[in-house]
This record gives structure tokens, sequence and C-alpha cells, in this order.
């Protein structure tokens, strides 16, 4: 057995996590379009698709609770934003003079998103195991299935974005601009990993993770955690979906809502590594890139990456790939 | 820490610190605990003892909130906390361990014991608080090693360490010194001694005889979900049914 040597200094438990791991990868990112230019669609949908997985983690890796239903977190944020940008919609329902701008509306869609994130989680937490799961697909069903069959949503056709005000005077369909909402909420999502690292919050969330009874032992309550976790996880989802409507400008429930797209948040993830704080980043980089190159070997049949992917990181490396780099380091910490 | 072993019980004054009244848990038919009482003060060792599947740790579970009994009160100073959760009662004084010790093994020691005392401090005070505790259960040399890795007794001691981090009043101990060697749980009797001797109360399940005999101030014994026998060590000892239910069959 390696025994400590004997004048350790005090080992710390309360740190920020890798921080320099995450600045690295904010300079690569902000580094990108001066490189890439001609590829910023490329960029801003990986960016997008990086915070939607942190944002997940923070509910599926953090507290634990595998939710397939995030795409109708992301949904709400994108229809909130774009309805009350229509004046003829929302602005008209509630009497408002004129259209809100996206900002104000990614704000409603964000305070939307965590009272469904309460109600839903309310009802769900208290049971164990994986009935989160299955619920929180039911929930996204219900959802793409009202906004489908109701008209205030547009329905099956969707939305169209319509003008939107400039911010500070930016055009909010510049793709350069919309490539530095996209940063700034990879960069929130990472800056929020960080702080729940070194909190209580964070601490009592990997306590719950591990074991609810040995943790309600220790004065923490299971079902409040979790719900915070949720909170946190469905408002951030929501900027990011009304930023992604800014992106898209028309979207349609049937890619919107639909289940592949919270099963990719899920598996980005994943793939890319719950257990750590840049592991879902990493993980959507990877998603992307493959998506992007084998879009055209293989057309249609890209799925299929995602199949040997999920089947290549759970029997080669369960933590997913930034776990495989931490065991390595690990071991060789014991060998020293 | 000296004191002798064995002590009568001081005389009754006040509200005690922990009552249960008449607790009964019942399972669909089952009967599993039939109206036991019991009183502790501070500063007090309680042994919780019987053969298995007496009911000792059903009762546990029920004196801690992780079951509620079908009848039957729990107070701390004299406050109603039957229906309480166990995340409640921890913030209230109470504080428990396990019996098959339940470290979060992603963490590291100093973490799992940090997810404790963050109950009652923030930030780096927290910090200190675990570190603290560490050195007073001699883990202090592990703090950064992950939990997964620690050996029995050591993990033993963590469960202790996480639990001492919610400063409790009232502490439960289910089985911390079975399974440990003679050296190992000389040295747990020891800081149960002195847990005690600085005023916590404590109710513990043990299978050692000779250990729960030499700590208790009071014990009840249980057999079949009821009350067998409880007095001073000695007393139960000595009682022909416990002997009979109990002893008898360890010792033959």
């Amino acid at each position: 057995m390696t025994s400590a040597p004997l004048s350790a200094p005090r080992p710390r438990a309360l740190t920020y996590g890798n921080v320099w791991l995450s600045v690295v990868l904010l300079a690569v990112m902000a580094l990108y379009p001066f490189v890439f230019g001609k590829s910023l669609n490329f960029g801003v949908s990986t960016l997008l698709l990086a915070g939607f997985a942190m944002s997940w983690n923070i509910l599926g890796g953090w507290a634990g609770q595998l939710s397939l239903g995030h795409a109708a977190l992301l949904g709400i944020g994108a229809y909130t934003v774009t309805l009350f940008a229509i004046p003829e919609r929302a602005p008209a329902w509630l009497g408002l003079a004129g259209p809100v701008a996206p900002w104000w509306g990614a704000l409603i869609g964000m305070a939307l998103a965590a009272l469904l994130a309460l109600v839903w989680g309310r009802l769900t937490f208290g049971l164990r195991g994986s009935y989160f799961t299955l619920s929180s697909i039911a929930v996204a069903l219900i959802i793409r299935l009202v906004v489908i069959n109701e008209d205030f949503g547009g329905g099956a056709e969707g939305l169209f974005m319509p003008d939107l005000p400039k911010l500070f005077g930016l055009d909010l369909f510049d793709r350069k601009v919309e490539y530095g909402l996209a940063f700034a909420f990879v960069a929130l999502t990472l800056l929020i990993t960080h702080l729940l690292r070194r909190s209580r919050l964070g601490y009592a969330l990997q306590a719950v993770r591990e074991d609810e009874d040995g943790a309600r032992a220790l004065g923490i309550d299971p079902t409040r955690m979790k719900l915070a976790a949720f909170v946190l996880s469905a408002m951030l989802t929501a900027l990011g979906g009304s930023i992604y409507a800014v992106y898209l400008q028309a979207f349609e429930p049937h890619t919107l809502l639909e289940l592949p797209l919270s099963v990719q948040i899920a598996l980005m993830a994943i793939i890319g590594g719950r257990s750590t704080i840049q592991g879902p980043v990493l993980g959507a980089l990877l998603l992307s890139v493959f998506g992007e190159v084998f879009r055209n070997v293989f057309a249609n049949a890209n799925l299929l990456i995602y199949g040997v992917l999920i089947l290549a990181v759970t029997l080669f490396a369960p933590d997913g790939l930034s776990g495989l780099f931490k065991r390595r380091g690990s071991k060789l910490g014991t060998n020293r | 820490m000296t004191a002798p072993a064995a002590q009568p019980r001081p005389p009754q004054s006040g509200t005690p610190l922990f009552e249960a009244q008449n607790v009964s848990v019942t399972f669909g038919g089952l009967k599993a605990v039939q109206n036991i009482s019991l009183t502790l003060r501070p500063g007090e060792i309680l042994g919780l003892i019987g053969p298995n599947g007496a009911g000792k740790t059903t009762l546990f579970n029920a004196l801690t909130g992780f079951v509620t009994p079908s009848s039957g009160r729990v107070l701390l100073s004299g406050r109603d906390i039957t229906r309480l959760q166990p995340q409640v009662r921890a913030r209230l004084g109470m504080a428990r361990t396990f019996q098959v010790e339940r470290p979060f093994e992603d963490l590291s020691v100093l973490e799992n014991v940090l997810v404790a005392a963050f109950l009652h401090h923030s930030g780096k005070r927290a910090e200190d608080k675990a570190y603290a505790v560490l050195e007073r259960v001699g883990l202090a040399d592990r703090a950064a090693q992950p939990a997964a890795e620690l050996n029995l007794a050591r993990r033993r001691r963590l469960e202790l360490a996480k639990v001492l981090a919610l400063e409790p009043r009232v502490l439960f101990l289910d089985e911390a010194i079975a399974g440990l060697n003679p050296p190992a749980q000389a040295e747990m009797v020891a800081l149960i001694r002195e847990l005690a001797a600085s005023g916590l109360g404590i109710v513990m399940v043990e299978h050692i005889m000779h250990v729960i005999m030499g700590l208790s101030n009071h014990i009840i014994c249980m057999a079949f979900g009821e009350l067998l026998a409880e007095g001073d060590p000695l007393t139960v000892a000595n009682h022909p049914d416990v002997i009979r239910a109990y002893l008898g069959e360890d010792d033959d």
C-alpha cells in the first residue's frame, strides 16, 4: 500500500477544478472565427451543442438524473423568444404595444423553463431509478404534440423569426454576432460549472447522485437539490434555445422538439464524460466533427456514428473520453 | 475517558436529550418492532443488542427517520420529531452511521466529510472543519485519497468523521466496531468514550458483547421485535431470557 509522504501539504477540496483547460478551450473557440471564417455555421452549431451538453450535465452528470427531454426546454427558449418577437402573436395576446426584444424574450423563456422544471421535478423526483428518464421522454412528447396540434406556435409548420432590433448596434442575424452569442453561452455554462464545482450545492448533488439515503443522513434534501439542478439546467438550456432560434431564423417542431435532439444532447455529455467539467464540450466537439466528416461519406447513415461511438465509449471508456485521460493520470500518480 | 465502564444511570432530571415512547413498526402484517421505549441523556451510551432479526436495525431506522413508526412517538429535547425526515433531523442535531458503511466513492476522503461540514458551515470554514474532524479520527493523512480506496477500518472512521462533522448532540452508531481487528476496535472504543465524555448522547447497535457491555451505561435487549430485558450491562448480561435468546447461542 502506498503511504502519503510525511510532510505532505494539507490537501484542498475546495477548488474551481481545472480552470486552465477551460481557458484553453475558450481561447480556441475565440480564435476559431479568425481561422475558419468561412465555416461559421459549423462553429455556431458546435458551440450551441456544447452549451446544451454542459447545461444538460448539471442535471445529468452532477445530479445523476438522466433527462431525455431537454429538447423541450430548448424548444421553450426558442419558441418564447420567437413568439414574443412577432407582434401579432404573444404581444397581441398580452395586449402589448409592440414586439418584445429577443433578450427580454430569452429571459421570459428562461423563467418559463424554470417553472416547467419545478413542476416536472416535483412530480417525478420523489421516485427513484429510471422514472425521471421515462417521465422526461413523456413530458417532451406532450409538449411536442401540443405545439404541433395547437395553432399558437405555428403548428406543424413552425415559426419564422421576424426582423429583430439591434443589440448594442449589432445585427443579430450576422453570423459573427451569432458566433459571439453562442460563445458567450458556452462560456457561461463553463463558468457556472466551475462555480458549482466549489459550492455546497455541487457537493450536495454529487452526494445525492451516489447515495440518496447517505446524503439524507448528512442533512441534504435530495429532492430539493435535484430541483435546484434541474432549474439551473433548464434555464441555461432555454437560454441556448433562444440563441438557437435566432441562428436558425426558421424552425419547425419536427426538428426542434424531437427525441433525437434530446438524445444527441445527452450523448454528447455522456461520451465526453459526465463526471468532468469540460467533458461535455469535448463530446460536442467530437460528435460535431465526426458528423461533419462522415456526412459526406455516409450521407444518411450518419446516425451510425452515434451507435458506434456509444458502443466504443461504454466498452472502453465508461467514464467518457475525459475519464480516459483522468484514469491514465491517476495511474501515473499511484506508480510514482 | 477513564471512567468505569458501567455506571449506574444518573438520576432522572429535566427533559431527556432523546426519547422514544412505545415505538412500533409494522411492515404489512409483520410486526418488526413492538412497543420499544428508551431514554437518552447527554453523555450517556445506550447499547442496543439482540440476535439477528430482532429488529434492531428497523428500530434504528425508526428512531432516525428512515422508517416512519406505525405508532409511538420520538422526541428530541422534548420536541416531537416522529414524522420529520432524516435531513431535517440532521439539522436538529441527530446523526447516524450505516451498518454497511457507504462513503461517496467518487469523492476524496476530505470531500466526503466536507459534504457533511456544509450543514453548518460554508466555504473555507467548512473545509477547515472537515479537516479538523479528520485529524480527530486519525484520517488526516488520507484526506486527498479517493474514499473508494480506503480499507474497512478507515471506512468506519470516515463514516464516523462524516457524522461528527454534522456536530450532532445525539449519535446513532450502527455496528461501528464489528469487523474491525482488535487494535482498531480499541481505537474506536476509545473514540466513542471520548465523544460521550464530551457530552454527546450515543445509541449504538453492536454484536461484540464485551465491547458493548464495556461501553454502555444502559442496555436494551430485543428479540423478535420486542423488549426482552433492559438495565445496566451486568443485569442484562445475567438475565436468564437474554442468556437463552442470545448469549446461549453464541457461547456454545
